[in-house]
């Protein structure tokens, strides 16, 4: 079933007519992950803000975006604000100031709730730490009356991702969930999220430069440069056997810069 | 260099700066082009109106006001100059000594700011020209007492702002000695931001230049000065309101250049901005 | 080379009165980085490594313990081998003065303000070492990418010709083909200018590739330091829960 249909999505600047992203095309069906994979500069991010109508108001997008029936690029403000909270989710790359340092995490991940479900604060409570139980977050109580600088990088981001699974949306968009993490609080991120979709049935779009995570996530996948789409099909396909010449180099860039690390850990074995 | 060049090619900043230049080299050339001797009274052609012997009339003593105005610029703008120019070295140098070297240096300058801050400015001059006598160079010195302090301690925390970025962390790994790294990379750093908080002072400085004047502390009666002119001009605003015209056009013509000034030096400064107001355009 | 022996640090915490209460954030540090070695050093964020940094480039002073390199106390050594220390940091929008061009930027350690022809030609060594344009001399670094701007802070870290160069998490700001360009390039000027690196950062990956030695970090204290090429004979356990974590791409 195809949650999310994406038509010729393009961006365009109108300050300097510069196209940004430019006929971008890709489905997406419940319960399967797309990985967007590319440079810095490539438009990746760029797209799902265009997704959720994020984008500057100098920024002309035009396609088209099929979600439940509606084009969101037609539908009217209130509308698209109500999906972005309670259809579609986001995750931001940097859960340290996705918070607001003079308040509780957990006061505000029940504030977060209240205003896009319809529920009243006791259940948005229960929910909360509902949602962080199932994020294997031990002692959800204690960690939701601290404030965001007490807790880890890692720890916030899976507080991020909870909050986000607690508002139950069809789509999760990560924008570089892991990337300011090391690789422990990378492997936990990840493994949340593999646990999320499990559970429940959710579709993910996962954008992100590491090869590695985006392959160990993702069955679909879409590499972009400058804005445009290189290569778009199943992970294993485009992992294994490259189309596209910048496909290859990426892959290849990757293979050759962990090559060390994989040498050394297979000491062990060998 | 290059901030000159592109300050030169701001059309607002090259306004300001003629009519600030403009200004000074009338006051300058006051004995040359003045049609009339600025103190001298003659009450019987008292509120003339504007004539080509008078060219903005005459005052409540019948002096002539363009005169005056020119004369005036001694006073009021140089005077204003001077104690900005003062206050911003005292308060430049201290800051960054105090911002650089933090420690037992930073302490003892911030607290001495604190002491000199706990009063409130008004008070801290009238005390200090009381102490030392009415006369111009003491409002001069009052005011800058009562500036610098604040002055230090704002570049003071621009500088500390400054030291945490990583080029003037280089600068000092690389072994580059306190006084390079002041000179080129954090006075340039916070020089923007103080000009543009000096020239606004400025407008503060001649009000209070005048204010003390008005109290009778600073410029005494006779002398012209602009701020005094305009508060003359206040005792008989009922009667002949067109009387402040002259003074107060003059201050505002002086104080919105330098802030005009001010935003130009900024923008030309800074790479960055010249940049995003061409994309802007 | 380097020689930490016994460093503690700790930072008051905001809103304690007088500072009383104090986080400690490095515990009773101890490790030597021998000449012509490259070492690498890996922690959480949080993990104290950056203030370890920051001590070892004599920006802060440690409050007990001592860093001395080639046997002098970093502050003297400092001052008698200018320039022979160096650093390139990970946030490179602060890295290098906005009101500098390019040419200005690499120059700066090269002289105290002044240009002369030598120079000149001695920044375009410098940018062709890096693998940059000459076009790009006078440009302002709102004007490079974030690829090209991490060159320029190394082209000018390595203009004194250093002998010990700090790499406080360099290259993690980067995409994964300029970190692996960048990468080469350190290597290749480590071979020909005979530095000593110590390279800060938390992605395994990038660190065993272009260091011999790796010290774990965990919480202000060194969990393990092993060789990069005997990762797998991890005995701490943080170590090793690190190494096993880190998600690998198969092609």
């Amino acid at each position: 079933m195809t949650l999310l249909k994406v038509k010729d999505l393009t961006v365009r600047d109108v300050r300097n007519n510069e196209i940004v992203v430019k006929n971008i095309n890709f489905d997406l069906a419940a319960n399967t992950c797309l990985g967007i994979v590319g440079e810095s500069g490539s438009g990746k991010s760029m797209t799902c803000k265009a997704l959720l109508g994020l984008t500057h108001p100098w920024l002309k997008v035009t396609g088209q975006i099929d979600f439940d029936g509606k084009n969101l690029l037609t539908v009217s403000r209130e509308t698209l604000r109500q999906i972005r909270g309670q259809r579609i989710g986001m995750v931001l790359q940097d859960a340290m100031t996705a918070f607001d340092p003079l308040c509780t995490i957990g006061d505000q991940m029940i504030e977060t709730l209240c205003e896009h479900t319809a529920v009243n604060k006791k259940a948005a409570a229960t929910a909360v730490e509902e949602a962080l139980e199932k994020m294997c977050i031990r002692e959800p109580i204690a960690v939701c009356k601290k404030y965001p600088h007490q807790l880890s990088g890692g720890m916030l981001q899976r507080c991020m991702i909870a909050l986000t699974i607690a508002l139950k949306p069809d789509i999760i968009i990560a924008d570089e969930p892991t990337t300011a993490l090391d690789s422990i609080n990378q492997r936990e991120v990840v493994e949340e999220f593999q646990r999320l979709r499990e559970l429940t049935g959710t579709a993910l779009i996962f954008i992100s430069h590491d090869l590695g995570i985006v392959q160990s996530l993702a069955h679909q996948v879409l590499v972009m440069r400058n804005g445009e789409r290189v290569e778009y099909g199943a992970a294993q396909a485009v992992f294994q056997n490259p189309q596209h010449e910048y496909t290859r180099y990426l892959v290849d860039t990757r293979i050759s810069l962990t090559q060390s690390f994989r040498d050394a850990m297979q000491k062990r074995c060998g | 260099m290059l901030v000159w060049k592109r300050l030169t090619t701001d059309k607002m900043a090259l306004i300001c700066l003629v009519i600030i230049a403009g200004v000074l080299l009338l006051g300058a050339l006051a004995p040359v082009i003045a049609p009339h001797n600025p103190v001298e009274p003659n009450l019987k052609i008292k509120f003339a109106a504007m004539s080509w012997e008078y060219p903005l009339g005459t005052d409540q003593l019948g002096r002539c006001v363009f005169s005056r105005l020119l004369y005036g610029v001694h006073t009021t703008v140089v005077l204003a100059l001077v104690t900005m120019g003062a206050t911003l070295v005292i308060g430049t140098l201290l800051g960054l000594i105090a911002g650089f070297f933090r420690g037992w240096v930073d302490e003892a300058i911030m607290r001495l700011c604190d002491v000199l801050l706990s009063f409130p400015s008004e008070v801290m001059i009238l005390a200090i020209v009381g102490m030392l006598g009415p006369g111009l160079t003491n409002v001069v010195i009052a005011n800058i007492a009562a500036k610098w302090a604040w002055y230090t301690r704002m570049i003071r925390s621009l500088v500390i702002q400054h030291m945490n970025r990583n080029y003037i962390r280089f600068s000092r790994v690389s072994g580059r000695n306190p006084g390079y790294i002041m000179r080129r990379h954090l006075f340039p750093g916070v020089a923007g931001d103080v000009i543009v908080l000096a020239t606004l002072d400025t407008g503060w400085v001649i009000l209070n230049i005048s204010a003390l004047s008005f109290l009778g502390l600073g410029v005494q009666a006779p002398i012209p000065e602009w701020g005094m002119m305009l508060n003359e001009a206040k005792n008989i605003m009922t009667t002949h309101p067109t009387q402040m015209l002259a003074p107060g056009l003059a201050i505002l013509t002086v104080v919105a250049a330098f802030n005009f000034l001010g935003d130009s030096i900024r923008d030309a400064l800074d790479p960055r901005h010249n940049q995003q107001k061409a994309v802007a355009k | 080379m380097l020689d930490v022996k016994n460093v503690c640090k700790s930072y008051s915490k905001p809103g304690s009165l007088l500072g009383k209460k104090r986080q400690e954030v490095l515990k009773d540090i101890s490790f030597a980085v021998k000449t012509g070695e490259c070492v690498g050093l890996i922690g959480e964020s949080g993990s104290g490594k950056s203030t370890l940094g920051r001590l070892i480039l004599g920006l802060e002073r440690p409050d007990s313990g001592e860093i001395r390199i080639e046997g002098a106390p970093v502050s003297e050594w400092k001052k008698s081998h200018g320039g022979e220390m160096s650093v390139v940091f990970q946030d490179y929008t602060t890295s290098a003065n906005p009101r500098f061009t390019v040419e200005e930027i690499i120059a700066e350690p090269l002289l105290g303000g002044r240009k002369s022809r030598s120079v000149t030609i001695d920044v375009r060594e410098l940018l062709t070492k890096v693998e940059l344009s000459t076009t790009l001399l006078g440009r302002y670094l709102h004007e490079l990418s974030g690829g090209q701007l991490q060159r320029v802070c190394l082209a000018r870290a390595i203009s004194t010709r250093p002998r010990f160069m700090v790499l406080d998490e360099s290259l993690s700001s980067l995409d994964v083909s300029v970190q692996a360009q960048i990468l080469t390039l350190l290597r290749n000027l480590k071979g020909e200018l005979h530095m000593t690196y110590l390279f800060i950062a938390h992605d395994l990956q990038t660190i065993t590739n272009l260091c011999n030695q790796v010290i774990f970090l965990y919480q202000g204290e060194i969990a393990e330091r092993l060789p990069s090429s005997r990762l797998a004979f991890a005995q701490n356990d943080y170590a090793r829960r690190l190494l096993n974590s880190v998600i690998l791409f198969d092609g």
